[in-house]
Protein backbone atom coordinates (compact mmCIF):
# COMPACT_ATOMS: atom_id res chain seq x y z
CA UNK A 1 0.00 0.00 0.00
CA UNK A 2 1.84 3.51 -0.95
CA UNK A 3 0.80 7.09 0.53
CA UNK A 4 -1.15 8.52 -1.91
CA UNK A 5 -3.41 5.12 -1.20
CA UNK A 6 -2.98 6.07 2.02
CA UNK A 7 -3.97 9.82 2.19
CA UNK A 8 -6.89 9.30 -0.08
CA UNK A 9 -7.90 6.82 3.24
CA UNK A 10 -7.23 8.95 6.11
CA UNK A 11 -10.91 11.01 6.27
CA UNK A 12 -12.73 7.58 6.15
CA UNK A 13 -9.72 6.28 8.68
CA UNK A 14 -10.91 9.56 11.16
CA UNK A 15 -13.91 8.89 10.50
CA UNK A 16 -14.09 5.24 11.89
CA UNK A 17 -15.69 4.12 8.37
CA UNK A 18 -13.05 2.09 7.45
CA UNK A 19 -14.06 -2.09 7.94
CA UNK A 20 -10.91 -3.89 10.26
CA UNK A 21 -8.26 -4.98 7.87
CA UNK A 22 -8.26 -1.44 6.00
CA UNK A 23 -7.63 -0.38 9.25
CA UNK A 24 -5.15 -2.43 10.30
CA UNK A 25 -2.91 -1.75 6.56
CA UNK A 26 -3.17 1.95 7.85
CA UNK A 27 -1.85 1.81 11.18
CA UNK A 28 1.13 -0.59 9.89
CA UNK A 29 2.01 1.72 7.51
CA UNK A 30 1.95 4.86 10.23
CA UNK A 31 4.57 2.86 11.97
CA UNK A 32 6.67 2.78 8.77
CA UNK A 33 5.87 6.34 7.48
CA UNK A 34 5.90 9.34 9.87
CA UNK A 35 4.66 11.73 6.95
CA UNK A 36 1.60 9.62 6.47
CA UNK A 37 1.44 9.67 10.16
CA UNK A 38 1.53 13.19 10.38
CA UNK A 39 -0.49 14.09 7.58
CA UNK A 40 -3.38 12.02 9.38
CA UNK A 41 -3.03 14.09 12.19
CA UNK A 42 -3.05 17.53 10.62
CA UNK A 43 -6.31 16.58 8.84
CA UNK A 44 -7.86 15.05 11.97
CA UNK A 45 -7.15 18.77 13.23
CA UNK A 46 -8.28 20.41 9.93
CA UNK A 47 -11.43 18.44 10.59
CA UNK A 48 -11.78 19.50 14.07
CA UNK A 49 -11.13 23.29 13.01
CA UNK A 50 -14.09 22.54 10.14
CA UNK A 51 -16.55 22.19 12.80
CA UNK A 52 -15.42 24.92 14.95
CA UNK A 53 -15.59 27.62 12.46
CA UNK A 54 -18.78 26.23 10.99
CA UNK A 55 -20.30 26.14 14.42
CA UNK A 56 -19.13 29.61 15.09
CA UNK A 57 -20.12 31.12 11.76
CA UNK A 58 -23.72 29.35 12.14
CA UNK A 59 -23.89 30.51 15.11
CA UNK A 60 -23.60 34.53 14.42
CA UNK A 61 -26.09 34.81 11.18
CA UNK A 62 -29.52 33.91 11.10
CA UNK A 63 -32.48 34.90 8.15
CA UNK A 64 -34.31 38.70 9.21
CA UNK A 65 -37.11 38.47 10.50
CA UNK A 66 -38.38 40.70 7.40
CA UNK A 67 -37.67 37.83 4.69
CA UNK A 68 -39.08 35.19 7.21
CA UNK A 69 -42.51 36.85 7.04
CA UNK A 70 -41.84 37.91 3.41
CA UNK A 71 -41.98 33.94 2.72
CA UNK A 72 -44.78 33.70 4.87
CA UNK A 73 -46.85 35.78 3.28
CA UNK A 74 -45.87 35.22 -0.28
CA UNK A 75 -46.90 31.49 0.57
CA UNK A 76 -50.28 32.38 2.17
CA UNK A 77 -50.60 34.71 -0.74
CA UNK A 78 -50.32 31.86 -3.20
CA UNK A 79 -52.72 30.25 -1.47
CA UNK A 80 -55.09 32.65 -1.88
CA UNK A 81 -54.89 33.33 -5.05
CA UNK A 82 -54.59 29.63 -6.10
CA UNK A 83 -58.01 28.65 -4.26
CA UNK A 84 -59.28 31.75 -6.19
CA UNK A 85 -57.72 31.25 -9.48
CA UNK A 86 -59.48 27.87 -10.30
CA UNK A 87 -63.24 29.47 -10.01
CA UNK A 88 -62.44 33.32 -11.33
CA UNK A 89 -60.14 31.98 -14.43
CA UNK A 90 -63.34 29.67 -15.43
CA UNK A 91 -66.11 32.14 -14.43
CA UNK A 92 -64.76 35.19 -16.60
CA UNK A 93 -63.94 32.95 -19.30
CA UNK A 94 -67.42 31.72 -19.40
CA UNK A 95 -69.19 35.15 -19.33
CA UNK A 96 -66.99 36.76 -22.02
CA UNK A 97 -66.86 34.06 -23.98
CA UNK A 98 -70.53 33.25 -23.76
CA UNK A 99 -70.71 36.80 -24.76
CA UNK A 100 -69.17 36.79 -27.91
CA UNK A 101 -69.84 33.26 -28.91
CA UNK A 102 -66.41 32.83 -29.09
CA UNK A 103 -66.43 29.56 -28.03
CA UNK A 104 -64.79 27.53 -31.35
CA UNK A 105 -61.76 29.58 -31.03
CA UNK A 106 -61.09 29.34 -27.18
CA UNK A 107 -61.56 24.72 -28.20
CA UNK A 108 -59.17 25.63 -31.07
CA UNK A 109 -56.54 27.16 -28.46
CA UNK A 110 -56.95 24.55 -26.12
CA UNK A 111 -56.81 21.45 -28.43
CA UNK A 112 -54.48 21.84 -31.32
CA UNK A 113 -51.96 23.00 -29.48
CA UNK A 114 -51.65 26.53 -31.02
CA UNK A 115 -49.09 29.09 -29.93
CA UNK A 116 -51.50 31.89 -29.51
CA UNK A 117 -53.14 31.08 -26.21
CA UNK A 118 -55.74 33.07 -24.23
CA UNK A 119 -55.29 35.88 -22.73
CA UNK A 120 -56.81 37.56 -20.42
CA UNK A 121 -56.94 39.75 -17.34
CA UNK A 122 -59.16 41.81 -15.19
CA UNK A 123 -59.80 44.43 -12.69
CA UNK A 124 -62.75 45.98 -11.06
CA UNK A 125 -61.54 49.60 -9.67
CA UNK A 126 -63.03 53.17 -9.35
CA UNK A 127 -60.95 55.35 -12.00
CA UNK A 128 -61.38 57.97 -15.24
CA UNK A 129 -63.78 60.47 -15.83
CA UNK A 130 -66.26 61.05 -13.37
CA UNK A 131 -65.13 58.33 -11.32
CA UNK A 132 -66.90 59.24 -8.36
CA UNK A 133 -69.84 57.85 -10.23
CA UNK A 134 -67.98 54.13 -11.06
CA UNK A 135 -68.56 51.26 -8.30
CA UNK A 136 -67.43 48.04 -7.99
CA UNK A 137 -70.04 46.90 -6.08
CA UNK A 138 -70.95 43.68 -7.61
CA UNK A 139 -67.97 42.90 -10.07
CA UNK A 140 -67.73 39.55 -9.12
CA UNK A 141 -71.22 38.17 -9.29
CA UNK A 142 -70.91 35.38 -11.97
CA UNK A 143 -71.91 31.85 -10.96
CA UNK A 144 -72.24 28.47 -12.65
CA UNK A 145 -75.50 27.30 -12.95
CA UNK A 146 -76.77 24.58 -11.04
CA UNK A 147 -76.24 21.88 -13.99
CA UNK A 148 -73.24 23.70 -14.94
CA UNK A 149 -71.69 23.09 -11.07
CA UNK A 150 -73.11 19.57 -10.75
CA UNK A 151 -70.97 18.96 -13.88
CA UNK A 152 -68.04 20.16 -12.28
CA UNK A 153 -68.85 18.13 -9.07
CA UNK A 154 -69.54 14.80 -11.25
CA UNK A 155 -66.04 15.53 -13.38
CA UNK A 156 -64.19 16.71 -10.23
CA UNK A 157 -65.26 13.18 -8.04
CA UNK A 158 -63.80 11.08 -10.65
CA UNK A 159 -61.09 9.05 -10.37
CA UNK A 160 -60.31 9.24 -14.13
CA UNK A 161 -60.14 12.77 -14.09
CA UNK A 162 -58.37 12.80 -10.60
CA UNK A 163 -55.98 11.36 -12.33
CA UNK A 164 -55.56 13.27 -15.33
CA UNK A 165 -55.46 16.46 -13.35
CA UNK A 166 -52.94 15.06 -10.71
CA UNK A 167 -54.56 16.98 -8.21
CA UNK A 168 -54.11 20.53 -9.99
CA UNK A 169 -56.23 22.04 -12.77
CA UNK A 170 -58.57 25.48 -13.38
CA UNK A 171 -61.83 25.17 -14.85
CA UNK A 172 -62.01 27.28 -17.46
CA UNK A 173 -65.23 26.22 -19.54
CA UNK A 174 -68.13 24.12 -18.85
CA UNK A 175 -70.19 23.59 -22.31
CA UNK A 176 -73.14 21.64 -22.61
CA UNK A 177 -73.03 19.13 -25.46
CA UNK A 178 -75.93 17.43 -27.09
CA UNK A 179 -77.60 15.28 -25.43
CA UNK A 180 -80.22 13.33 -27.14
CA UNK A 181 -83.35 15.59 -25.57
CA UNK A 182 -83.36 12.74 -22.23
CA UNK A 183 -80.07 13.45 -20.78
CA UNK A 184 -78.39 16.38 -19.83
CA UNK A 185 -74.41 16.31 -21.05
CA UNK A 186 -71.76 18.92 -20.40
CA UNK A 187 -67.88 18.96 -21.57
CA UNK A 188 -65.98 20.45 -18.41
CA UNK A 189 -62.60 21.31 -19.16
CA UNK A 190 -59.74 22.89 -17.34
CA UNK A 191 -56.39 24.10 -17.57
CA UNK A 192 -53.64 21.86 -16.33
CA UNK A 193 -51.53 24.05 -14.67
CA UNK A 194 -47.49 23.13 -15.12
CA UNK A 195 -44.98 24.60 -12.41
CA UNK A 196 -42.13 23.28 -14.39
CA UNK A 197 -43.68 26.09 -17.56
CA UNK A 198 -44.17 27.96 -14.39
CA UNK A 199 -40.30 28.12 -13.51
CA UNK A 200 -39.57 29.12 -17.04
CA UNK A 201 -41.15 31.61 -16.92
CA UNK A 202 -39.96 32.81 -14.06
CA UNK A 203 -36.46 32.99 -15.48
CA UNK A 204 -37.50 34.75 -17.89
CA UNK A 205 -38.30 37.76 -15.44
CA UNK A 206 -42.25 36.64 -14.78
CA UNK A 207 -43.90 35.86 -11.73
CA UNK A 208 -46.32 33.09 -13.38
CA UNK A 209 -49.37 31.65 -11.90
CA UNK A 210 -48.61 33.59 -8.48
CA UNK A 211 -49.17 37.19 -10.43
CA UNK A 212 -49.44 40.21 -8.06
CA UNK A 213 -52.95 40.20 -6.73
CA UNK A 214 -54.96 43.05 -5.45
CA UNK A 215 -58.35 42.64 -3.77
CA UNK A 216 -61.62 44.18 -5.00
CA UNK A 217 -64.64 43.16 -1.89
CA UNK A 218 -62.39 40.87 -0.64
CA UNK A 219 -61.28 38.45 -4.04
CA UNK A 220 -57.85 38.25 -5.16
CA UNK A 221 -57.81 39.22 -8.69
CA UNK A 222 -54.45 38.49 -10.51
CA UNK A 223 -53.51 41.88 -12.68
CA UNK A 224 -50.67 41.41 -14.54
CA UNK A 225 -48.38 38.24 -14.97
CA UNK A 226 -48.37 35.08 -16.59
CA UNK A 227 -50.40 31.62 -16.03
CA UNK A 228 -48.55 28.72 -17.61
CA UNK A 229 -50.32 25.54 -18.22
CA UNK A 230 -49.16 22.18 -20.35
CA UNK A 231 -52.16 20.37 -21.15
CA UNK A 232 -56.22 20.93 -21.25
CA UNK A 233 -57.91 18.27 -19.80
CA UNK A 234 -61.59 17.38 -20.81
CA UNK A 235 -64.51 15.37 -19.02
CA UNK A 236 -67.82 14.85 -20.75
CA UNK A 237 -70.22 14.53 -18.16
CA UNK A 238 -73.68 12.95 -18.00
CA UNK A 239 -75.27 14.96 -14.69
CA UNK A 240 -78.38 12.89 -15.14
CA UNK A 241 -76.50 9.29 -15.27
CA UNK A 242 -74.14 11.19 -12.42
CA UNK A 243 -71.26 9.96 -14.76
CA UNK A 244 -68.34 11.26 -16.39
CA UNK A 245 -68.84 9.19 -20.13
CA UNK A 246 -65.21 9.85 -20.84
CA UNK A 247 -61.98 12.21 -20.03
CA UNK A 248 -59.22 12.80 -21.80
CA UNK A 249 -56.28 15.30 -22.10
CA UNK A 250 -54.54 17.22 -24.46
CA UNK A 251 -50.81 18.39 -23.98
CA UNK A 252 -50.53 21.86 -24.70
CA UNK A 253 -47.40 23.51 -23.36
CA UNK A 254 -47.95 27.41 -23.15
CA UNK A 255 -48.27 30.53 -21.45
CA UNK A 256 -50.47 33.39 -21.04
CA UNK A 257 -49.57 37.10 -20.62
CA UNK A 258 -51.70 38.49 -18.47
CA UNK A 259 -52.14 42.42 -19.42
CA UNK A 260 -49.95 44.78 -16.91
CA UNK A 261 -52.15 46.93 -14.31
CA UNK A 262 -51.23 50.13 -16.26
CA UNK A 263 -52.17 48.39 -19.32
CA UNK A 264 -55.60 47.69 -17.79
CA UNK A 265 -56.41 50.83 -16.39
CA UNK A 266 -55.23 52.80 -19.51
CA UNK A 267 -57.73 50.71 -21.62
CA UNK A 268 -60.50 51.10 -19.07
CA UNK A 269 -59.27 55.32 -19.26
CA UNK A 270 -59.69 55.19 -23.22
CA UNK A 271 -63.15 53.29 -22.76
CA UNK A 272 -64.38 55.44 -20.32
CA UNK A 273 -63.01 58.76 -21.90
CA UNK A 274 -64.51 58.12 -25.19
CA UNK A 275 -67.73 57.86 -24.11
CA UNK A 276 -67.40 60.89 -21.96
CA UNK A 277 -67.04 62.63 -25.13
CA UNK A 278 -70.11 62.25 -26.61
CA UNK A 279 -71.12 59.99 -29.05
CA UNK A 280 -69.52 62.18 -31.96
CA UNK A 281 -66.11 60.29 -31.10
CA UNK A 282 -67.55 56.81 -31.30
CA UNK A 283 -68.20 55.10 -34.77
CA UNK A 284 -71.83 53.93 -34.55
CA UNK A 285 -72.53 56.74 -31.85
CA UNK A 286 -73.97 53.69 -29.44
CA UNK A 287 -71.85 55.11 -26.16
CA UNK A 288 -72.45 58.35 -24.60
CA UNK A 289 -71.76 59.13 -20.94
CA UNK A 290 -73.02 61.83 -19.40
CA UNK A 291 -71.94 63.51 -16.13
CA UNK A 292 -75.41 61.45 -14.66
CA UNK A 293 -74.44 58.14 -15.68
CA UNK A 294 -73.49 55.30 -13.41
CA UNK A 295 -70.44 53.99 -15.21
CA UNK A 296 -68.95 50.37 -14.09
CA UNK A 297 -65.80 49.26 -15.57
CA UNK A 298 -67.01 45.44 -15.34
CA UNK A 299 -63.35 44.13 -17.03
CA UNK A 300 -60.49 44.74 -19.11
CA UNK A 301 -60.12 41.43 -21.25
CA UNK A 302 -57.25 40.36 -24.09
CA UNK A 303 -57.19 38.15 -26.39
CA UNK A 304 -55.07 36.57 -29.57
CA UNK A 305 -56.98 37.34 -32.57
CA UNK A 306 -58.61 34.36 -34.34
CA UNK A 307 -57.45 33.79 -37.97
CA UNK A 308 -60.83 32.56 -39.19
CA UNK A 309 -58.80 31.60 -42.72
CA UNK A 310 -56.12 30.20 -41.09
CA UNK A 311 -58.44 28.40 -38.67
CA UNK A 312 -56.06 28.85 -35.98
CA UNK A 313 -55.15 32.54 -33.68
CA UNK A 314 -52.18 35.12 -34.80
CA UNK A 315 -50.12 36.40 -32.05
CA UNK A 316 -52.48 39.86 -32.82
CA UNK A 317 -54.45 40.67 -29.66
CA UNK A 318 -57.47 42.90 -29.19
CA UNK A 319 -58.19 44.22 -25.88
CA UNK A 320 -61.78 44.74 -24.82
CA UNK A 321 -63.37 46.95 -21.84
CA UNK A 322 -66.88 46.10 -20.60
CA UNK A 323 -68.41 48.63 -19.21
CA UNK A 324 -72.22 48.83 -17.91
CA UNK A 325 -73.44 52.43 -18.27
CA UNK A 326 -76.61 52.70 -16.88
CA UNK A 327 -77.44 49.13 -16.65
CA UNK A 328 -76.69 48.41 -20.35
CA UNK A 329 -73.34 46.64 -21.04
CA UNK A 330 -70.94 47.57 -23.63
CA UNK A 331 -68.12 46.13 -25.05
CA UNK A 332 -65.80 48.50 -26.52
CA UNK A 333 -62.52 47.88 -28.22
CA UNK A 334 -59.40 49.72 -27.18
CA UNK A 335 -56.24 50.38 -29.41
CA UNK A 336 -53.84 50.89 -26.57
CA UNK A 337 -51.41 52.13 -28.85
CA UNK A 338 -53.58 54.52 -31.07
CA UNK A 339 -55.57 55.76 -27.84
CA UNK A 340 -58.97 55.17 -29.59
CA UNK A 341 -62.31 52.96 -29.14
CA UNK A 342 -62.12 50.45 -32.62
CA UNK A 343 -65.21 48.87 -32.50
CA UNK A 344 -67.97 48.86 -30.25
CA UNK A 345 -70.59 46.23 -29.44
CA UNK A 346 -73.66 46.81 -27.18
CA UNK A 347 -75.51 43.89 -25.46
CA UNK A 348 -75.69 41.82 -22.77
CA UNK A 349 -76.83 41.80 -19.48
CA UNK B 1 -46.41 17.61 -12.15
CA UNK B 2 -45.50 19.41 -9.00
CA UNK B 3 -48.21 19.20 -6.37
CA UNK B 4 -48.47 22.19 -3.75
CA UNK B 5 -48.88 21.49 0.00
CA UNK B 6 -50.98 23.11 2.43
CA UNK B 7 -50.02 25.54 4.40
CA UNK B 8 -50.24 23.68 7.64
CA UNK B 9 -48.02 21.02 6.37
CA UNK B 10 -45.87 24.44 5.14
CA UNK B 11 -45.82 26.19 8.44
CA UNK B 12 -44.46 22.84 10.08
CA UNK B 13 -41.61 22.37 7.73
CA UNK B 14 -40.85 26.33 7.22
CA UNK B 15 -40.28 26.71 11.70
CA UNK B 16 -37.91 23.19 11.57
CA UNK B 17 -36.12 23.70 8.55
CA UNK B 18 -35.26 27.17 7.90
CA UNK B 19 -32.40 27.84 10.27
CA UNK B 20 -31.19 24.54 8.47
CA UNK B 21 -31.51 25.71 5.31
CA UNK B 22 -30.23 29.22 5.96
CA UNK B 23 -27.62 28.24 7.53
CA UNK B 24 -26.45 25.74 4.94
CA UNK B 25 -26.73 28.02 2.16
CA UNK B 26 -24.80 30.99 4.61
CA UNK B 27 -21.98 28.51 4.86
CA UNK B 28 -21.92 27.46 0.94
CA UNK B 29 -22.37 30.62 -0.77
CA UNK B 30 -20.67 33.23 2.14
CA UNK B 31 -23.26 36.10 1.51
CA UNK B 32 -26.39 36.85 3.56
CA UNK B 33 -28.24 38.49 1.21
CA UNK B 34 -27.77 35.73 -1.47
CA UNK B 35 -28.64 33.14 1.81
CA UNK B 36 -31.65 34.32 2.04
CA UNK B 37 -32.39 34.54 -1.49
CA UNK B 38 -31.64 31.13 -1.74
CA UNK B 39 -34.12 30.60 1.54
CA UNK B 40 -37.21 32.70 -0.32
CA UNK B 41 -36.93 30.12 -3.34
CA UNK B 42 -36.09 26.53 -1.24
CA UNK B 43 -39.21 27.22 0.31
CA UNK B 44 -41.48 28.47 -2.26
CA UNK B 45 -40.23 25.55 -4.30
CA UNK B 46 -41.41 23.27 -1.26
CA UNK B 47 -44.58 25.13 -1.08
CA UNK B 48 -45.29 24.43 -5.04
CA UNK B 49 -43.85 21.11 -5.00
CA UNK B 50 -43.84 19.50 -1.88
CA UNK B 51 -46.60 16.83 -2.90
CA UNK B 52 -43.61 15.73 -4.75
CA UNK B 53 -41.13 14.47 -1.83
CA UNK B 54 -41.10 10.58 -1.22
CA UNK B 55 -40.61 9.82 2.75
CA UNK B 56 -38.93 6.22 1.03
CA UNK B 57 -36.56 8.12 -0.95
CA UNK B 58 -34.83 9.95 1.76
CA UNK B 59 -35.85 11.65 4.82
CA UNK B 60 -37.19 15.80 4.45
CA UNK B 61 -34.29 17.37 5.50
CA UNK B 62 -32.05 14.99 3.04
CA UNK B 63 -34.41 16.74 0.39
CA UNK B 64 -34.16 19.94 1.71
CA UNK B 65 -30.59 19.50 1.57
CA UNK B 66 -30.34 18.56 -1.79
CA UNK B 67 -32.88 21.37 -3.20
CA UNK B 68 -30.59 24.20 -1.40
CA UNK B 69 -27.27 23.15 -2.59
CA UNK B 70 -28.61 22.97 -5.81
CA UNK B 71 -30.12 26.67 -5.79
CA UNK B 72 -26.85 27.36 -4.36
CA UNK B 73 -24.42 25.43 -7.41
CA UNK B 74 -26.92 26.61 -10.00
CA UNK B 75 -26.33 30.35 -8.87
CA UNK B 76 -29.39 31.36 -10.33
CA UNK B 77 -31.64 33.90 -8.69
CA UNK B 78 -34.98 35.00 -8.91
CA UNK B 79 -36.80 38.48 -7.95
CA UNK B 80 -36.32 39.18 -3.92
CA UNK B 81 -40.10 39.29 -2.58
CA UNK B 82 -38.58 42.54 -0.91
CA UNK B 83 -35.68 44.70 -1.56
CA UNK B 84 -33.29 45.28 1.17
CA UNK B 85 -30.00 46.86 1.02
CA UNK B 86 -26.92 44.59 1.61
CA UNK B 87 -26.19 47.04 4.74
CA UNK B 88 -29.67 46.56 5.97
CA UNK B 89 -28.99 42.65 5.20
CA UNK B 90 -25.91 43.00 7.13
CA UNK B 91 -27.11 45.02 10.57
CA UNK B 92 -30.03 42.38 10.62
CA UNK B 93 -28.77 39.22 10.27
CA UNK B 94 -25.26 39.09 8.69
CA UNK B 95 -21.97 37.99 10.78
CA UNK B 96 -19.45 39.54 11.33
CA UNK B 97 -16.16 37.94 13.13
CA UNK B 98 -15.26 41.05 13.75
CA UNK B 99 -18.18 41.07 16.21
CA UNK B 100 -17.05 38.03 17.79
CA UNK B 101 -13.50 39.06 18.28
CA UNK B 102 -13.97 42.54 19.64
CA UNK B 103 -15.64 40.90 22.80
CA UNK B 104 -12.89 38.08 23.15
CA UNK B 105 -9.68 38.83 24.25
CA UNK B 106 -6.16 36.82 24.76
CA UNK B 107 -6.21 32.77 23.72
CA UNK B 108 -9.55 32.77 22.28
CA UNK B 109 -8.33 36.09 20.35
CA UNK B 110 -5.90 33.76 18.54
CA UNK B 111 -8.29 30.92 17.92
CA UNK B 112 -10.66 33.15 16.73
CA UNK B 113 -8.45 34.56 14.44
CA UNK B 114 -7.75 30.67 12.64
CA UNK B 115 -11.39 31.13 12.56
CA UNK B 116 -11.30 33.84 10.58
CA UNK B 117 -8.51 32.81 8.14
CA UNK B 118 -10.25 29.50 7.72
CA UNK B 119 -13.69 30.86 7.01
CA UNK B 120 -11.62 32.98 4.30
CA UNK B 121 -10.44 30.50 3.09
CA UNK B 122 -13.35 28.39 2.78
CA UNK B 123 -15.00 31.42 1.03
CA UNK B 124 -12.07 31.78 -1.62
CA UNK B 125 -13.01 27.81 -2.92
CA UNK B 126 -15.40 27.01 -5.40
CA UNK B 127 -18.97 26.52 -4.56
CA UNK B 128 -19.42 23.02 -5.02
CA UNK B 129 -16.26 21.78 -2.55
CA UNK B 130 -18.11 24.39 -0.06
CA UNK B 131 -21.57 22.79 -0.17
CA UNK B 132 -19.97 19.46 0.45
CA UNK B 133 -17.72 20.89 4.10
CA UNK B 134 -20.95 22.57 4.88
CA UNK B 135 -22.97 19.27 4.75
CA UNK B 136 -19.97 17.44 6.54
CA UNK B 137 -18.87 19.72 8.82
CA UNK B 138 -22.24 22.00 10.05
CA UNK B 139 -25.14 19.58 8.98
CA UNK B 140 -22.91 16.82 10.25
CA UNK B 141 -24.17 14.30 7.20
CA UNK B 142 -22.05 11.31 7.16
CA UNK B 143 -21.02 10.37 3.43
CA UNK B 144 -24.07 8.26 2.62
CA UNK B 145 -25.93 10.63 3.85
CA UNK B 146 -24.06 13.52 1.41
CA UNK B 147 -24.30 11.20 -1.61
CA UNK B 148 -28.18 11.04 -1.39
CA UNK B 149 -28.39 14.71 -0.43
CA UNK B 150 -26.35 15.47 -3.19
CA UNK B 151 -27.52 12.61 -5.57
CA UNK B 152 -23.94 11.32 -6.65
CA UNK B 153 -21.92 8.36 -5.93
CA UNK B 154 -19.94 7.57 -2.16
CA UNK B 155 -16.90 7.46 -4.06
CA UNK B 156 -17.50 10.88 -5.73
CA UNK B 157 -18.84 12.46 -2.17
CA UNK B 158 -15.25 11.35 -0.91
CA UNK B 159 -12.81 12.70 -3.17
CA UNK B 160 -14.73 15.75 -3.16
CA UNK B 161 -14.54 15.84 0.38
CA UNK B 162 -10.92 14.77 0.06
CA UNK B 163 -9.89 17.59 -2.83
CA UNK B 164 -12.34 20.55 -0.63
CA UNK B 165 -9.91 19.67 2.09
CA UNK B 166 -6.80 19.93 -0.12
CA UNK B 167 -8.05 23.04 -1.70
CA UNK B 168 -8.20 24.52 1.47
CA UNK B 169 -5.55 23.71 3.25
CA UNK B 170 -3.40 25.28 0.17
CA UNK B 171 -5.53 28.69 0.90
CA UNK B 172 -4.79 28.56 4.06
CA UNK B 173 -0.78 28.17 3.74
CA UNK B 174 -1.15 30.74 0.77
CA UNK B 175 -2.46 33.18 3.70
CA UNK B 176 0.08 32.20 6.42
Amino acid sequence: MNCEHIKEQLLSYINNELDASERENIESHFFVCPTCKGEMEALAATESKLRQVYGTVAAGVSPSPGVLSEIRQEVARRERSRSTLRGWIGLQLRQTFARFNWRRPVRQTAFAGSVAMICLAVIMFNRGPGSEQLSNSDSLSFAWTANEQAAIDIALNDPSVQAMLDGEGVVYEVIPVNGNGTTEKYKVAFFDVDEDVADDISERGWDSYSAPSTYSDGVAVPLSGELAFDASNNAIVDIEANSVLQSHSNKNAGASVWLSTEQIEEAADIAVSYGSLGSEAVTNGALSIDSEAEVLVRNVTQFNVYDSYSNSFSDEMEVWVRLTIDETSYFAQVDLEEDNVVKLIEGGE
Amino acid sequence: MAKRIGLDDFDKIFQQYKDMVFKTAYLTVGNVQEAEDILQEVFLKVYESGGTFDPAKGSMSTWLHRITVNHCISGKRKKRLTSYSSDEMMEESGFDIADVTAEVPGEMLIEQEECSEMWQAINSIDKKHRAVLALRYFDGLSYDEIARALNMPLGTVKSRLNVAIKNLRSQMAKGE
